[in-house]
């Protein structure tokens, strides 16, 4: 394209942590030049843990409403990716669990034919097997710990450790996890569906499942 | 359970995500910033405490440095890259431009344009979404109800080899999706998703009734997003603004007395610059020249005593913008009322809860907003809250501004939602503030609306009597405009104009701060109310003139001294300006030619002890409470023009605004002078500008530049502005 586009900021060539240095002293510029250097990778990366377009895009969006405040608390230690993958991971609890709220109202209010019901996974963009795709179906109904650090490791390839700085739990935990999630997709992947897997067992508050109401369950916020 | 081994994990890996969608990564950019700028204004805001903390400790006061540096960073980076942005319709464009302009510009706004990131991707998406296609998205989204505002989807329509003739409109980023997904247009590949008849039915019922989808709605709102606030607006808009023609070149000999009410609103300007930063030239009749003047602060000369508010200080210099006609600038600055001597203030906050107060910038802005308030009022001040339209009643009774966690309390129990029912709000509030009247104090409404003037009385005009009759009984009311769309500009303005109030538009935390706290004296104490103008030129010295805006604001020659004409309040600290251009006798730029039977012997008439004047100005205004008007005169000297660089820098920065209004009105005096001239006149005229206003208005006349430019080029065949 001929936009003259490389003319038009330097801030493009910039690294990461100049970015964030001078996003931190209140440059506007540096801060959009992150949001939208990094919008793509938060977004694909959400849009994993959520599967759905639409929630995707509002995570994204929370996680880069975040990021204005988030930023003072980055000392440049590690990868920016480490630091963002902790915020998404983050905003993506949330997220599932605001929504497990809201249907548990809808459910309560069955009788409004007017509201929507919960959609479906979108279709787009999975280009994966049956297999995988049941998989994937599988490890998103695990407990968040689980989901969290099978995703991470497996499915984004960070090792052990990186994905313990993520969740801010020792690398024996991220193993142990692993270890649970492992045993419990081989119990759903063999016995197949209507196993008990895919209805939560009334003893894990941190299950994603949008069936279930978690008013109670206090924000576990790491930032 | 020992086999767990042969689960395997790897094909995780493989999971590969949808494209990124260019309006959701507006939409966030958008949201971010908001954020940003909130912890921005968060931390100015405690470096300021701080620094007043140590100077109370007697240690030295910290170094400002960058406080304001969110004002000005943007502004130098847009001035380079918008300056570089060329799109010439004879670039051979890869395929289809598919960024909108708007988002362009939005980007370039932030100073980011990625080559990579944010130009090279759109480009497969347009080869993958043929012709038709975008065809098929263009019905769905008429049938959506999702029209483009009129008068401004220039700078969206793309055209491009493969389109042909036909220009494509596309969906502009609408980051309030996030919020209110059912009302807003969907992503283009959305739409053709979804584009079922029954999708698009079911759409186009959630747009018409908001009350339908309030509860996902309210539900679907994150916390973090809620306080952010949004700059591209929905595509959507039901803006209401009073249309008007721009005040014509009159001929002194026939029309020698020009007479008009004095303006102290802003809200104009707010409008303008939101619109632009959301990448759309301006409509016309949003932009109020007048009111984009007076928004910022000018340091006329200061009357010393409260008797006397006011006084004019008149310069004469030459048009930057024409030769031959000379400028005429009158200021007036109001006498700043002390602090310690503000009459206590009886404050009753009447808010509008339905439901399309859910939005970032309405609801939670406006108690933010008033949050911000609180700070400039003293401790036995009152403040009572009434809501209406959603659920209406008293939420708070009068309770003293000292008693700070009652109020705050209040205010974030608000919550939007509900239909319209409960509307009595208007008479409630009234009700309170009698019942707690301050004698000689100030007792005012605040009303605070996305534009749901449903407040009880729905006659606009019955309304506006009510609220005459109140401001009778020294009851004022104020109104703060919220929210992008849904805003009813010409009732907000004349509903405040018949309560002695000034309308404001808050779109962001940043004009709250200007209007609830810098200026909070000029919002709440008036110092003269019914302030009038007349001036009346001397036909031997002055051939034409014409009157920079006030449009909207013309009196009648003979109410003048009829005090029973309302016209507007100037408050504590307020600066007024009007300018008139003005040409001489002689002068080749005369543009009426003279009657052939003209009345020669009038000139003549002029007697020699006058006939050094060029011009006289009348004022008139009453002080607050008071029914008789006072008169304040001057004569205008001729002999006095001045050379234009050498007049006081806040007359020429003025007067760099009132070039931007007009230009952006596309009045024809203007035609050959650019936005670089006016930016190179305001910048020479910053001065200090420690809240960083005039920075930003430099930054929004380069973004009105290249809107322009953008505009030219995307709509070749038709050069004409449309209005």
């Amino acid at each position: 394209m001929s936009l003259q586009a490389n003319s038009v900021v330097q801030t493009v060539a910039d690294s990461d942590f100049d970015l964030v240095d001078r996003a931190k002293r209140g440059n506007r510029a540096a801060f959009a030049a992150l949001v939208v250097r990094h919008y793509d990778f938060i977004f694909a990366t959400a849009w994993k843990w959520a599967r759905s377009r639409e929630d995707a895009e509002d995570i994204a969006q929370d996680v880069c409403a975040r990021l204005a405040k988030a930023l003072n608390q980055w000392r440049g230690e590690g990868a920016l990716r480490t630091w963002l993958y902790r915020i998404i991971v983050n905003a993506v609890r949330d997220q599932m669990r605001s929504k497990a709220r809201h249907q548990s109202k809808l459910d309560a209010a069955a009788a409004d034919p007017t509201l929507p019901r919960s959609q479906p996974p979108d279709v787009e963009g999975y280009g994966v097997n049956d297999d995988t795709l049941r998989l994937w179906d599988a490890v998103r109904e695990l407990p968040a710990k689980q989901r969290d650090a099978v995703m991470l490791v497996y499915g984004e390839g960070l090792s052990q450790s990186d994905a313990a700085s993520v969740l801010e739990c020792s690398v024996g935990t991220i193993g142990s996890n692993i270890h649970d999630a492992k045993r419990r997709l081989k119990l759903a992947l063999v016995t197949g569906e209507g196993s008990g897997f895919t209805r939560p067992s009334p003893d894990d508050p941190d299950r994603a499942t949008p069936h279930r109401t978690l008013e109670n369950k206090t924000m576990e916020r790491s930032e | 359970m020992s086999d767990e081994r042969d689960i395997d994990l790897t094909a995780l890996k493989g999971l590969n995500a949808p494209k990124v969608s260019e309006p959701a990564r507006m939409a966030a950019l958008n949201v971010a910033m908001g954020a940003f700028d909130d912890v921005q204004i968060e931390k100015a805001h405690l470096d300021n405490k701080k620094r007043q903390d140590t100077q109370e400790n007697g240690e030295a006061a910290r170094p400002r440095g960058d406080r304001f540096s969110f004002w000005s960073s943007p502004m130098t980076v847009v001035s380079n890259s918008l300056s570089r942005l060329r799109l010439s319709s004879a670039t051979p464009v890869a395929g289809l431009l598919v960024l909108p302009i708007a988002t362009m510009s939005a980007l370039h706004f932030y100073g980011v344009l990625d080559p990579q990131d944010a130009v090279a991707p759109p480009v497969p998406v347009a080869n993958e979404t043929t012709v038709a296609d975008r065809a098929n998205g263009q019905k769905a989204l008429n049938q959506d109800g999702a029209i483009s505002v009129p008068g401004t989807p220039s700078s969206e329509i793309l055209q491009g080899a493969e389109v042909g003739t036909k220009p494509t409109v596309r969906p502009r980023p609408d980051p309030s999706k996030r919020v209110r997904p059912a009302v807003s247009p969907q992503p283009f590949d959305q739409l053709q998703r979804d584009a079922s008849p029954n999708a698009v039915q079911k759409r186009a019922r959630s747009v018409r009734s908001f009350s339908s989808n309030q509860a996902s709605g309210q539900l679907r709102m994150a916390p973090a997003i809620g306080r952010a606030r949004s700059r591209i607006a929905p595509q959507m808009s039901t803006d209401k603004n009073t249309r008007f023609e721009d005040g014509r070149v009159l001929s002194v000999a026939d029309n020698p007395v020009s007479t008009f009410s004095a303006d102290v609103d802003t809200a104009a300007y707010a409008r303008v610059r939101r619109s632009l930063l959301d990448g759309i030239l301006p409509s016309r009749d949003v932009v109020r020249v007048e009111e984009m003047i007076n928004y910022f602060d000018y340091d006329y000369p200061v009357p010393e005593s409260r008797e006397a508010p006011f006084k004019p200080t008149i310069t004469v210099m030459p048009t930057p913008w024409s030769a031959g006609t000379q400028l005429m600038h009158v200021g007036i600055k109001g006498f700043d009322v002390p602090q310690e001597e503000r009459p206590r203030a009886n404050l009753v906050f009447l808010l509008d809860v339905s439901g399309s107060m859910r939005g970032p910038d309405r609801l939670p802005l406006l108690v933010k907003s008033f949050r911000l308030l609180l700070q400039k009022l003293q401790a036995d001040d009152t403040i009572s809250i009434v809501t209406y339209a959603g659920a209406a009643g008293t939420v708070l009774k009068p309770t003293k501004v000292s008693d700070r966690a009652t109020i705050f309390a209040a205010l974030d129990r608000l919550q939007a939602g509900g239909g319209t029912a409960g509307a009595a709000g208007i008479e409630q509030a009234y009700a309170l503030a009698a019942q707690n009247f301050v004698e000689g104090g100030l007792n005012r409404v605040m009303l605070a609306t996305d534009g749901d003037f449903n407040v009880g009385i729905s006659d606009p005009d019955a309304l506006k009597q009510f609220i005459g009759k109140k401001r009778d009984t020294g009851i004022y009311l104020s109104i703060f405009g919220f929210g992008k769309g849904n805003t009813n500009d010409a009732l907000m303005q004349s509903l405040a104009q018949n309560g002695n109030g000034q309308a404001s538009y808050i779109d962001t935390l940043a004009e709250a701060q200007k209007v609830l706290v810098e200026q909070a004296g000029g919002t709440l104490f008036p110092i003269a109310t019914d302030v009038k103008f007349q001036m009346e030129f001397n036909p031997a010295a002055i051939a034409e003139y014409r009157l920079i805006g006030y449009e909207t604001r013309a009196l009648k020659r003979e109410d003048f001294n009829n005090d029973t004409v309302d016209a507007g309040d100037i408050g504590s600290g307020h600066s007024v300006t009007a300018i008139y251009e003005i040409t001489p006798v002689g002068s080749n730029a005369v543009l009426n030619s003279p009657l052939r039977y003209g009345d020669r012997q009038q000139a003549a008439q002029t007697s020699t002890d006058i006939s050094g004047e060029i011009g006289f100005l009348k004022m008139r205004y009453k002080l607050p409470g008071e029914t008789k008007s006072k008169l304040v005169e001057q004569a205008v000297m001729a002999g006095q023009v001045q050379d234009f660089d050498k007049v006081a820098a806040d007359v020429r920065f003025s007067v760099a605004v009132a070039a931007f209004g007009q230009k952006l009105r596309g009045q024809s005096a203007l035609r050959d002078f650019d936005f670089e001239s006016i930016n190179g006149m305001a910048m020479g005229a910053r001065g200090e500008d420690g809240a960083g206003h005039r920075s930003e208005f430099s930054k929004l006349v380069r973004l009105a530049a290249s809107l322009t430019a953008a505009t030219a080029v995307t709509k070749p065949t038709s050069e004409s502005k449309s209005d």
